[in-house]
């Protein structure tokens, strides 16, 4: 499995950390409601097919990544730098 | 005030040969420059006017003369072989980080035959050039790998992994220069 790192280029899977899927990216208001933050904090999809997760490369660049891949067939189909999402 | 001596981090364990590959140590001053938010574009020209260089991207080494400057991460890019001047801190962070990082070179026709059994890195001639300088690991330790030249690249490591390095190092120009005789 390879990641292409939008910054390093194409990188072996060895060099990066996973870190679960990018819902962490959409954080709640702070008043958004314990509903709305047990949701963020501890419920996931968990999809056959396309899904969205957290990579940190951090034996390259150290940037974080959000990777779109398929559960499916295992393709990774692209990758963004979260530098600049709002937090 | 307590006199402080520089000392090497490899010690008596280098200049090695085996087979066609030799290492040395390069002792050298390493600075890491990171911009201020907002002032990538001017951290740059400030570099290019103090230090004649340009500001390496992504993957990217610039060499003049003995001064190099290598793309280090997302936010860093380094200075070897040169002190940065200080009016660069007016757009950059500059950090001495000289006495953290061992910094070897690398010289033989089978040194990408020796690396290439140590990280995951494509060391093709034609996908690691001449210029280049990648983050990637080294067996277990985050590293730095530079092309100099064809046959000629440095490797940076952390000071206290020093002879983890040298040990995978000489495992590897071992292994390659044992095959020499097979063939």
């Amino acid at each position: 499995m390879r990641i292409d790192c939008p910054l390093c280029g194409t990188r072996d899977r060895r060099e990066f950390y996973y870190s679960g899927h990018a819902t962490a990216l959409a954080r709640p208001a702070p008043d958004a409601g314990a509903e709305v933050w047990d949701d963020y904090l501890h419920n996931r999809e968990n999809p056959a097919g396309v899904t969205e997760d957290l990579w940190h490369h951090e034996f390259g660049c150290g940037a974080w990544l959000a990777v779109r891949r398929d559960t499916v067939s295992h393709a990774v189909l692209s990758a963004r730098l979260v530098k600049g999402d709002q937090l | 005030m307590v006199e402080l001596y520089e000392t090497s981090p490899v010690g008596a364990g280098l200049p090695l040969e085996i087979g066609t590959v030799s290492v040395r140590e390069v002792q050298t001053p390493l600075h890491l420059l990171a911009p201020y938010r907002g002032q990538a574009v001017q951290a740059a020209a400030a570099f290019n006017t103090q230090m004649g260089l340009e500001w390496p991207g992504p993957n990217e080494l610039k060499r003049k003369g003995g001064v190099y400057a290598l793309w280090f991460d997302h936010a860093h890019i380094a200075v070897m072989g040169a002190t940065p001047s200080t009016r660069l801190a007016r757009h950059a962070a500059v950090t001495d980080v000289g006495n953290g990082w061992t910094v070897l070179e690398l010289n033989g026709a089978e040194v990408r035959d020796v690396l290439a059994r140590l990280t995951p890195l494509d060391l093709r001639v034609k996908q690691f050039k001449i210029g280049m300088s990648q983050r990637s690991s080294l067996m277990h330790m985050q590293a730095v790998t530079s092309c100099l030249g064809k046959s000629r690249f440095r490797v940076m490591v952390f000071r206290s992994m020093t002879q983890t390095l040298l040990h995978d190092l000489t495992t590897a120009m071992e292994s390659v220069a044992a095959r020499a005789h097979l063939v």
